[in-house]
């Protein structure tokens, strides 16, 4: 915090940091009260097709966070102008446009040779996605499961024409989504 | 203080507001580096296990299992990425057969045994005949493993004979440096990816090879679009780092050697060469030392004009032309970038030379952006076998066996009987199974590598190796094993504290996390446990002067730590910090200054020589030889290449020729054979090919072609191909229109596959100078065997 | 006349350089740095013009995505009178 000391000034900031270690609370309370006007539209009550979106997705990874597989056919010797055609455009976008060496962490689920492939036996347990994805008090925007590096484009996977139905955002005109949705406050999916 | 207006009131709310969200969401994660959670998660930081690139990775643990990785936003390498191998590096432990008991090989079949028998059966088998007995080992030794294996064997055992297989991958590199620089490893750093204006790769695939480095050229480029940075693929095959290429320059292979000097011939010819640079920091001599003035130097280019390199180099007089523009313009920034391809070559050793000359002619060292990078492929290539120096004539930081002051200072330093330390080298990576074949070596241990895939031209060179005394130990049974007389079960990666050092010379620490299977136990503790069973029973060269064993590890009150007993390894007492305490002293001759390990426990790495500022603060150094950042150059000398043997600071411009390859395409052999890595597997895939999701992208080894090639003979992806060399044969499935595209006339296998050995084809021929064989280039038929 | 506080989320090592062009932008009155976030608040005079300038941080170089933590828009010069 050395660097926040020396820029918003020592008196403010004086003020500042004794309160911020007394209230950690105070962000959300802060963005409620300013933003808990308008009507946002939640879902009612839990998706149906939750559960079978999280075991298609689990199946293609190694571990919750981990960079999916790629399950369509022909990916080995794809080239990167090739994932983007379909990869760019709204539905299978990619999360994070930034990054164009798609093969680097996507490897294929079917290899080149078109063979079967006894796959090593392995008793590797990957880390399994949250169980619950509710807000811990009602009217409060729910928190990202995830951190944010590498799905820096929240649309690609909620917007209404995302892959996985459970995953589309009630409230599509709010494109700000960032605005209200923070990460979980724990270190494990935000740094 | 009470705010004085509204407005006042509202800024310190605003700011009041995010600064208590900031403190929130960062208090966990910037305490430490290991972070606990509610649920039981903790992630704690660790190098990728794979590449020399040595990313930063964050290693997810709950009930003492790795469950995830991700890559460690704070790690100066890889800035929160990785690539398909390490984020699934956690599953690498977990592999079914991981090996768990020591074996002994009776009457032709490994048995189960106890580590009291192992231990004591390779005491005697070394005791029986010292001198013969070599130590292989590899790029993967942490430093506390390569160090106490050099010090058990050059310090204890009075061999030499002990050597990596970074031999096969950089040595040239090696003999490059110290016969350019004086001094081993690269001026300049990944930051130059960053400042760059123009990138040359020499005949590198980095996509897939190094793909985290790539992609942070391949980001930035795509960020900055018309006007960023552009990319030159100097190469002899199509890649998919040729999709990101400006310009592909595909040239015949060896030719390389011809095309650098080419590049030289023409900035002298313009006069675009850097003039002040030149006579300032550089010298010349021949290919057989004598000094050169640069006019002789220009004269020996005569040879290599454009014209003449036009006409057997596979690149026109534009395109060598271009690549003189790019050197000759002394605005641009220019970052030059090779790995194997320039490294296993039989002149490996000169065309490293030739990059450098092309770079010091240019006045492109030293700044940032512009400078001759060598890539490496190993995780501790540079930090174990480079800097330890786990080489046959080498010694800790810099140092070689043949200078009696070298020896003498880590014989003081061990307190070592004088003169326990051989003054002749030991026999190299190639000239050890040599050996071993013919049985001038009686034994071998082999540790963290698996040659008897790795060796090229494996019948000649694994010949007899089952009849010698071979120990091996390996988390995985590999086709080494098959082969040993002796099994030891190891702990790898997080399993057991380590310290690796990458490319860019950053120093990289973890700590163990979770424990090794069964009976697995780290490499640090089976050589401890050999030495000590030695010391036991009398053998003379491990007592130090005093008569006390020359391993002792000690504590930091200098009181000995009884390290070889398991259960005192396994406790509390960190043996790898203390070894790494001990290898530090010796790194500051030759200015690869370390910090002291407790530094490295804070953060992701550093970049020798570290060095302490004035506050006392440790500084790491981003390039070396340059003023301002190379805490060793003196001021006003603004490059200063210390290392140089003349004592002149200068760097060294070689007149090395071309020189055709050992084998080439004929009538009855009419193809050029490459071999190399893919993305998906890391060298002989003993670990990737144990990770489901590697395995599945990319299950075997295939022959890729051209599509012309292909088209000519009939072949379609999937059939079967023969591929047969004056050495061996081997049938593969062909692979057309993948990945990559071969040059016409030449196909491309990878080596991992322990299933289809492509050593049993490749040639053995090497570089002279730095002994490392020539992968990438050999004569093959190919014959289609089925649809 | 809105005042906000923000978080801005950068790429590993781009901090400086976007703080330097965040702090740069009309109705920014401070913006400081903490490891890979800036701390940035905003005055400007009607809520469309603050939701620009939110638009306009997001497309900075090196920005990964803006937070808002704090938003007021009272009719200050009212209040003050």
């Amino acid at each position: 915090m050395s660097a926040l000391r020396r820029t918003v000034g020592a008196i403010t900031l004086a003020v500042t940091l004794l309160a911020a270690v007394a209230c950690s609370a105070i962000a959300a309370a802060t963005r409620e009260a300013t933003l808990g006007d308008a009507a946002i539209g939640l879902p009612e009550k839990q998706d149906p097709r939750r559960d079978e979106d999280r075991a298609t997705r689990a199946s293609r990874r190694a571990f919750y966070t981990a960079p999916p597989v790629v399950s369509h056919e022909g990916a080995s010797g794809m080239n990167v102008a090739a994932c983007l055609g379909c990869h760019g455009q709204a539905g299978t976008r990619t999360p994070h446009p930034q990054h164009t060496n798609c093969m680097q962490c996507h490897v294929a689920a079917e290899n080149p040779f078109g063979e079967s492939v006894d796959l090593p036996a392995n008793t590797f347990a990957g880390l399994a996605p949250p169980r619950s994805l509710v807000p811990a008090a009602a009217e409060t925007p729910p928190s990202m499961p995830h951190r944010l590096t590498l799905r820096e484009n929240c649309l690609a996977c909620h917007d209404p024409d995302g892959m996985y139905e459970s995953l589309r955002t009630p409230h599509p005109e709010r494109v700000n989504c960032v605005q209200c949705h923070l990460p979980l406050p724990a270190a494990e999916f935000t740094r | 203080m009470t705010p004085t207006t509204r407005r006042d009131f509202l800024i310190r709310s605003a700011q009041l507001a995010a600064l208590a969200a900031l403190g929130a969401r960062t208090a966990g994660a910037q305490s430490g580096l290991l972070t606990a959670l509610p649920d039981g998660l903790t992630w704690q930081k660790a190098p990728c296990r794979f590449c020399g690139v040595g990313c930063g990775v964050l290693v997810g643990l709950r009930d003492g299992r790795v469950v995830a990785v991700q890559g460690d936003p704070k790690s100066g390498v890889s800035r929160g990425l990785l690539c398909a191998k390490g984020y699934h590096a956690g599953a690498l432990l977990y592999g079914k057969d991981r090996l768990t008991h020591p074996m002994i090989r009776r009457n032709g079949r490994l048995e189960k045994a106890t580590w009291d028998e192992a231990v004591d059966l390779i005491a005697d088998k070394i005791m029986a005949d010292p001198k013969r007995f070599g130590i292989y080992g590899s790029g993967q030794w942490t430093i506390g493993e390569g160090y106490v294996n050099l010090k058990f064997a050059k310090g204890g055992l009075g061999s030499n004979h002990i050597d990596p297989n970074a031999r096969l991958c950089m040595a040239s590199a090696v003999v490059g440096f110290v016969t350019t620089f004086g001094v081993d490893e690269p001026s300049g750093c990944y930051d130059d990816i960053d400042e760059c204006d123009t990138v040359i790769t020499w005949g590198n695939n980095w996509a897939e090879m190094h793909p985290v480095l790539f992609s942070r050229f391949a980001d930035r480029k795509k960020a900055t679009g018309e006007g960023g940075p552009t990319y030159i693929d100097l190469a002899t095959r199509r890649t998919r780092s040729t999709e990101l290429a400006d310009h592909y320059l595909e040239f015949v292979p060896q030719t390389d050697l011809a095309i650098a000097n080419c590049i030289c011939q023409q900035l002298i010819a313009r006069g675009t060469f850097d003039k002040s640079f030149v006579l300032k920091h550089v010298r010349f001599k021949a290919n057989d030392g004598g000094d050169l003035t640069l006019e002789q130097f220009d004269a020996f280019l005569q040879d290599y004009t454009p014209a003449k390199v036009a006409k057997y180099s596979g690149l026109s007089v534009e395109q060598l032309g271009m690549l003189a523009d790019v050197f000759g313009d002394p605005g641009r920034r220019v970052l030059s970038l090779w790995c194997m391809g320039m490294n296993q070559h039989t002149r490996g050793t000169w065309i490293n030379n030739l990059v450098y000359n092309v770079h010091l002619l240019a006045g492109k060292i030293g700044k940032p952006g512009s400078t001759p990078f060598s890539l490496t492929g190993q995780p501790s290539a540079c930090g174990t076998c480079r800097e330890v120096g786990t080489l046959a004539h080498a010694l800790p930081g810099g140092r070689v066996v043949t200078e009696p002051a070298h020896r003498k200072e880590c014989e003081d330093l061990w307190n070592a009987i004088p003169g326990a330390i051989p003054e002749k080298p030991g026999f190299h990576t190639m000239a050890m199974f040599e050996a071993l074949a013919k049985g001038d070596l009686a034994g071998m241990w082999v540790q963290v590598t698996n040659p008897a895939q790795s060796i090229p031209h494996l019948h000649k060179n694994l010949a007899n190796a089952a009849d010698r005394f071979v120990v091996v130990s390996d988390i995985y049974p590999t086709v080494t094993t098959e082969i040993a007389s002796v099994v030891l079960p190891s702990a790898g990666w997080v399993e057991k504290n380590g310290v690796f050092g990458n490319s860019e010379r950053r120093t990289q620490q973890w700590f163990k996390m979770v424990d090794p299977p069964g009976e697995a136990r780290d490499d640090v503790w089976q050589v401890l446990a050999v030495a000590h069973r030695m010391y036991e029973k009398g053998f003379p060269g491990l007592r130090d002067r005093n008569g006390n064993f020359l391993l002792a590890v000690r504590d930091d009150d200098g009181k000995e730590v009884e390290a070889w007993k398991w259960e005192v390894f396994d406790g509390p007492f960190n043996v790898d910090r203390a070894l790494f305490e001990e290898y530090r002293g010796l790194t500051v001759k030759k200015h690869k200054d370390l910090a002291p390990y407790d530094e490295y426990t804070k953060q992701p790495g550093m970049r020798w020589p570290v060095t302490r500022d004035a506050s006392g603060q440790w500084r790491e150094t981003k390039r070396r030889f340059v003023e301002g950042e190379d805490p060793y150059v003196a001021a006003g000398k603004g490059i200063q290449f210390y290392g140089a043997k003349a004592g002149d600071d200068r760097a060294i411009v070689w007149a090395r020729p071309y020189e055709p390859p050992p084998e080439v395409p004929d009538a009855e052999y009419p193809f050029w054979l490459c071999t190399g890595r893919v993305l998906e597997h890391w060298h002989t895939g003993t670990m990737t090919r144990r990770i489901p999701q590697l395995l599945g992208a990319m299950p075997r080894a295939y022959v890729e072609l051209n599509p012309k090639d292909a088209e000519r003979l009939g072949v379609l992806t999937g059939d079967v191909v023969r591929v047969r060399s004056r050495r061996g044969q081997i049938d593969l499935a062909a692979w057309v229109d993948g990945r990559a595209v071969p040059q016409e006339g030449s196909v491309f296998v990878p080596f991992f596959d322990e299933t289809r050995l492509i050593n049993r084809v490749t040639l053995d021929a090497c570089c002279p100078m730095s002994k490392e064989p020539d992968y990438k280039k050999c004569a093959v038929r190919l014959e289609k065997v089925s649809s | 006349m809105p005042v906000s506080s923000l978080i801005v989320r950068t790429t590993a090592g781009a901090a400086p350089r976007a703080a330097h062009a965040v702090g740069a932008l009309a109705g920014v009155t401070s913006c400081a740095v903490d490891d890979t976030d800036l701390v940035v608040i905003t005055e400007t005079r009607a809520t469309a013009e603050d939701e620009a300038l939110w638009k306009r941080i997001e497309q900075v170089e090196g920005v990964l995505a803006v937070e808002l933590i704090y938003h007021n828009f009272e009719d200050l010069e009212e209040k003050t009178q």
